[in-house]
């Protein structure tokens, strides 16, 4: 049976129980706020316990202003924590952090605060990472909103704080020369990052893009309602701290050597033409198997990550082709950046192509790009200034 | 919908079009509420959590009624808020879940709906990425257009198709069925 099939055999027998279901009397206001079901509640006061647990070392007691939970409660005993679950004791040393991605930047927090293992791609194809003094894990998968996954505003303590961020975008204003704080960072309503994000807690939430050293950089900071000014101070202090450089440059900084396509370039199949018109002053670069297309010049011109292939001609039967595309940082230490699988695409002067999901917006350094289709494997090197 | 996702900037919501008449409030109840129900449950996958989604909406509904109700479609305004509102907790769910299993190991609950067959595909759908299991509920649960998707989820109808093939495709994969996206 047929997917089609079997969502429409699912959709049917899920309305035929709706329709024996009874019309509750409509309630006329909204909840107080705060409330959640039995279940909810009792799952937020074990989430309010640990993050405080992982905050201060020990364990504090829940909000008194949650309703009572209906349900058996799960609020765990000191004891039943595992010990990995809680974080050794606060230090007044700060930890630097320099980004170990692509992106180039560095800062100072407190040893009370963590930083999300997962890197997050938001729809734009950067790279955000985030900062935060809550303890449950982040969900990387699925959806973003603001750069971070939804659960991050609804895991939110009433007292705790995210910072998330991210090089690249939009232009901004300069950095205040007194630092960011509460007058100087633009405030999102609540009603619309509740709205937006589907978001059910109360969440302050600061939104905007800055020029740090010359570099845009997009800013997300989110406080619990019930933030204390301290820690205010001390999130505005981490923000205020970030440098867009790392200290130490990489041994590999201005060694560059981008890629450039020999002439005559690559002659693809006859399906093709014979140069490229995706790009102006540009060659075909790589093989019948797996082309791109690359500038004369070897500048670095920003593009979504383009493939051809003889062994791509059909779009209906291969709608999300199976290209992979890893990008590495060759003038610093860094992870790197694997999209995997892409899209067909098309244009009537260069036929069928792949896009991959990779950034299109790569940010300043040497980048090494390897694509991997069917066998074959193309590399080359772009320098982006 | 303007979006920060897209340039980092901070948007506004923008309205939608308003025709002149209100309608009945406890009409509109009656004849909405067991199919948005069901698209909470099938998103949120707690039948609890489910109705308290829907009453919610509703509710915001109600109070802003004048506004919802001379809307062309207040079904779809309604819509969007549970279609939203259930995904995020499904999210939180599974954040609850994997902090209770992480903290005690029998803790965590099962969601259990009530035909077998229809638990197995709503449970891969509320695994695909947001938009996709939005796109397949509304599509199949409601019987909607793509024009009527893409209003309720303020896209494109080229960006339904693309979240309903790629989940189409997905579900199959899972499912071990056949597609024909």
């Amino acid at each position: 049976m047929n997917i089609d099939k079997r969502l429409q055999d699912a959709a049917a027998a899920t309305n035929a129980e709706l329709q024996h279901e009874p019309i509750p009397t409509p309630r006329r206001s909204s909840r107080p706020s705060g409330f959640a079901s039995a279940f909810g509640v009792a799952a937020l006061v074990v989430g309010m316990v640990a993050t405080a647990v992982l905050i201060t070392g020990e364990e504090t007691s829940p909000a008194t202003s949650l309703p009572p939970a209906t349900q058996p409660t799960v609020t765990p005993s000191p004891s039943s924590i595992p010990p990995s679950t809680i974080a050794p004791p606060p230090t007044t040393t700060p930890t630097e952090y320099v980004a170990p991605y692509y992106q180039s930047w560095s800062l100072e927090y407190p040893s009370t605060w963590y930083r999300a293992d997962s890197r997050f791609f938001p729809n734009h194809g950067g790279e955000s990472t985030v900062f935060a003094t809550f303890a449950l894990d982040f969900d990387t998968e699925g959806d973003y909103c603001a750069h971070v996954p939804p659960n991050t505003f609804d895991d939110l303590g009433q007292t705790d704080a995210v910072i998330s961020i991210q090089l690249g975008g939009t232009p901004g204003p300069e950095r205040p020369s007194e630092g960011f704080n509460d007058t100087t960072f633009p405030v999102l309503p609540v009603e619309w990052i509740q709205f937006q994000c589907a978001v059910q807690s109360e969440v302050e939430a600061h939104v905007g893009s800055w020029m740090i050293d010359g570099h845009p950089v997009r800013l997300l900071v989110l406080f619990g309602d019930q933030v204390t000014d301290e820690r205010r101070t001390e999130t505005w202090q981490i923000v205020s701290s970030l440098r867009t450089e790392p200290v130490t440059p990489h041994p590999g900084r201005g060694t560059c050597i981008a890629t450039r396509p020999p002439t005559p370039g690559l002659t693809p199949p006859e399906r093709w033409p014979a140069t490229p018109s995706i790009a102006p002053e540009s060659l075909w670069y790589g093989t019948a198997d797996l082309w791109t297309v690359l500038p004369v010049n070897g500048r670095y011109e920003e593009r979504k990550s383009v493939w051809w292939s003889q062994n791509f001609t059909d779009a209906g039967i291969e709608s999300f082709p199976d290209i992979d595309v890893t990008l590495r940082r060759t003038d610093r230490d860094a992870s790197p950046i694997v999209g995997d699988g892409g899209t067909n695409a098309s244009t009537a002067k260069d036929g069928l192509f792949m896009i991959a999901n990779a950034p299109a917006q790569l940010t300043r350094g040497c980048w090494s790009i390897t694509g991997t289709y069917k066998g074959a494997t193309l590399n080359y090197v772009v320098d982006v200034p | 919908m303007v979006s920060i996702l897209a340039t980092g900037e901070v948007g506004r919501v923008e309205e939608l079009p308003v025709v002149r008449v209100v309608g009945d409030y406890d009409a509109f109840y009656r004849d909405e509420y067991r199919s948005v129900l069901g698209l909470a449950i099938v998103l949120s996958g707690d039948r609890s959590a489910a109705e308290d989604i829907t009453q919610e909406a509703f509710a915001a509904a109600y109070r802003d009624w004048n506004r919802i109700g001379a809307l062309d479609q207040p079904g779809s305004w309604v819509r969007r808020v549970v279609s939203n509102k259930s995904v995020s907790r499904w999210r939180h769910l599974r954040s609850e879940a994997k902090a209770l299993v992480r903290l005690k190991p029998d803790a965590a609950r099962s969601i259990a709906p009530p035909d077998a067959d229809a638990q197995a595909i709503w449970d891969e759908v509320r695994k695909l990425p947001k938009r996709q299991a939005q796109v397949i509920a509304l599509t199949y649960l409601h019987d909607l257009t793509r024009a009527e998707v893409a209003a309720i989820l303020e896209c494109g109808e080229e960006t339904v198709k693309t979240h309903l093939d790629r989940a189409r495709q997905t579900l199959a994969n899972r499912l071990g069925s056949g597609s024909d996206a």
